[in-house]
């Protein structure tokens, strides 16, 4: 199993989960986090003052997948994600030990 | 006694307190980190609260008692002699009395604006309590109570020196006295909520008219007039302020248009009993015009970090609306002529000598004033307290709850 963590731009997120559905994934976790990299920041002005906001809104997914589907999944994801400019995101890749499902107890591929 | 202009002076009284809460605490609170807004809607609060107390104990006596040409005297302290039967002009003594109180209860608040984000709460109170005490109310007396500005002339109809001079100045002095927020000018964080921002600048509007047409103490013309010269202020200078930024970046902002506003309504705020619609309009364009260079000025050039810019748009726009009142007065241009025996010239004077005393008498008891406290109290937190904010860490509170 892997564990999938996508950042990406917030108005794609729509689009990543119905790609992701696409390719069959039910299930994913969203959070709005904030990021920093080679987009850098954002320059805001009040009354004339300009800020530097260097940490501009992001999106981060998490997604449980099977190991037969990691690539689909990352294609999925890269492509609904894309625009193209810069600040579009990373995904990442990590070995998955176990996974539970609360409810049932099941275990690994059967609890994603 | 008289119906009518009692009624439109309760009316007054509570546009006016409702400019302070929630109007100024929420024009402000929207301004700061959000790590600091419940400090900033604290302050206006405590204020209100407390300053109230001062005003029923000493303050209205010191600004409307009998007294000299300098101060009331105590003779009126605790409302001593005041009963429901008593009159001032045409209305109860005691909603003249609630009526001033409103004025005394948000021209420190104003000063709010200067100190947030790093000042001690409890220096705060103590600050503003023994600064409407000795700065605020005397000024009062000298120009609405019958004190030596007021002999001398001085046109102030509803505070532009009484209010917007003093505190604009004092928050001067207190921003240079107490140091910038850590980070500036290049590092602090934006204003965190623009919208609250505009809804308080929204309430400020609406309650501008208590504070200017209620000025006139009585349903009348000179009422009827002054909101309608506050209304046209307010409207030219939003559009002041906005068409400055769009001519220099190309985009209005929401605080920019409010905050223009503002400063119209700081520039009519002296001129209000005084000039006529045009006049009106004028004093509005020149308070977004130029309050806004002045804001560009403060922060940038002399890196006084006045966080909130009530030197720039309520100190700056008091004095330019105090000595236009001198010129759009007169009959030519549509104002309500100026007293007999005075020209434009003479007059400008007179109102040049108001501000000047005014602002030297609030900027060098402000520095006092600090300097003792200090010596009792926190002036500034520490620098921890002050990246975490002062919400948890003064209040034990937190704006905003994220799980």
């Amino acid at each position: 199993m892997k564990f999938i963590v996508a950042i990406i731009k917030p108005h794609k997120l729509d689009d990543v989960r119905e790609a992701l559905a696409g390719v069959g994934i039910e299930g994913m976790t969203a959070s709005e986090v904030k990021g920093y990299g080679r987009q850098k920041g954002q320059t805001e002005i009040y009354r004339g003052a300009e800020y530097q906001v260097n940490f501009v809104p992001k999106i981060k997914i998490e997604v449980a997948v099977d190991d037969a589907v990691v690539d689909n999944v990352v294609d999925a994801i890269r492509h609904a994600a894309n625009t193209e400019k810069i600040g579009d995101g990373k995904i990442f890749v990590l070995d998955l030990q176990s996974a539970v499902r609360v409810r049932t107890g099941e275990t690994g591929s059967d609890a994603l | 006694m008289q119906g009518a202009d009692t009624a439109w002076i309760l009316t007054s009284t509570a546009l006016v307190l409702f400019m302070t809460l929630p109007g100024l605490a929420l024009f402000y609170a929207g301004l700061v980190r959000s790590q600091n807004v419940l400090s900033v809607l604290m302050n206006c609060f405590a204020i209100a609260a407390t300053v109230s107390i001062l005003w029923f104990a000493v303050g209205y006596s010191i600004a409307f008692g009998d007294g000299n040409a300098w101060w009331g005297g105590l003779g009126k302290s605790f409302l001593s002699g005041v009963d429901i039967d008593s009159v001032s002009g045409t209305i109860p003594e005691t909603l003249f009395f609630m009526f001033q109180m409103t004025f005394a209860i948000i021209t420190p608040a104003l000063i709010v604006g200067a100190y947030p984000e790093r000042i001690h709460f409890s220096f705060v109170i103590a600050f503003s309590l023994v600064w409407v005490l000795i700065v605020y109310a005397p000024v009062v007396h000298w120009v609405w109570g019958g004190g030596f500005l007021a002999e001398m002339g001085l046109l102030d109809f509803a505070g532009g020196v009484v209010v917007h001079v003093t505190a604009g100045v004092s928050a001067l002095v207190l921003a240079m006295m107490l140091g910038p927020r850590r980070g500036f000018p290049g590092e602090v964080q934006p204003p965190h909520s623009p919208g609250l921002t505009m809804i308080g600048a929204a309430m400020l509007w609406v309650g501008w008219f208590g504070f200017n047409a209620g000025s006139a103490l009585a349903a009348d013309a000179a009422a009827g007039m002054a909101m309608t010269v506050t209304h046209i202020a307010a409207a030219s200078g939003a559009i002041a302020w906005s068409v400055m930024e769009l001519i220099r970046y190309r985009k209005a902002s929401l605080i920019g248009a409010v905050t223009g506003m503002v400063a119209g309504l700081a520039t009519i705020t002296p001129a209000s009993g005084s000039v006529g619609p045009v006049g009106g309009l004028v004093l509005g364009l020149a308070g977004g015009v130029v309050c806004y260079m002045v804001t560009q000025l403060i922060k940038q050039r002399f890196k006084i970090d006045d966080s909130l810019d009530v030197f720039a748009v309520h100190g700056v726009g008091g004095m330019l609306g105090t000595m236009l009142t001198a010129v759009f007065v007169s009959v030519v241009l549509g104002g309500n002529g100026l007293a007999e025996g005075m020209t434009i010239g003479s007059q400008l004077g007179v109102q040049a000598l108001g501000i000047i005393i005014v602002a030297v008498w609030s900027g060098v008891l402000t520095a006092i004033i600090v300097m003792v406290l200090k010596m009792f109290l926190t002036f500034r937190v520490d620098e921890e307290t002050e990246v975490q904010g002062l919400d948890l860490a003064l209040h034990g509170e937190r704006g905003y709850h994220n799980m």
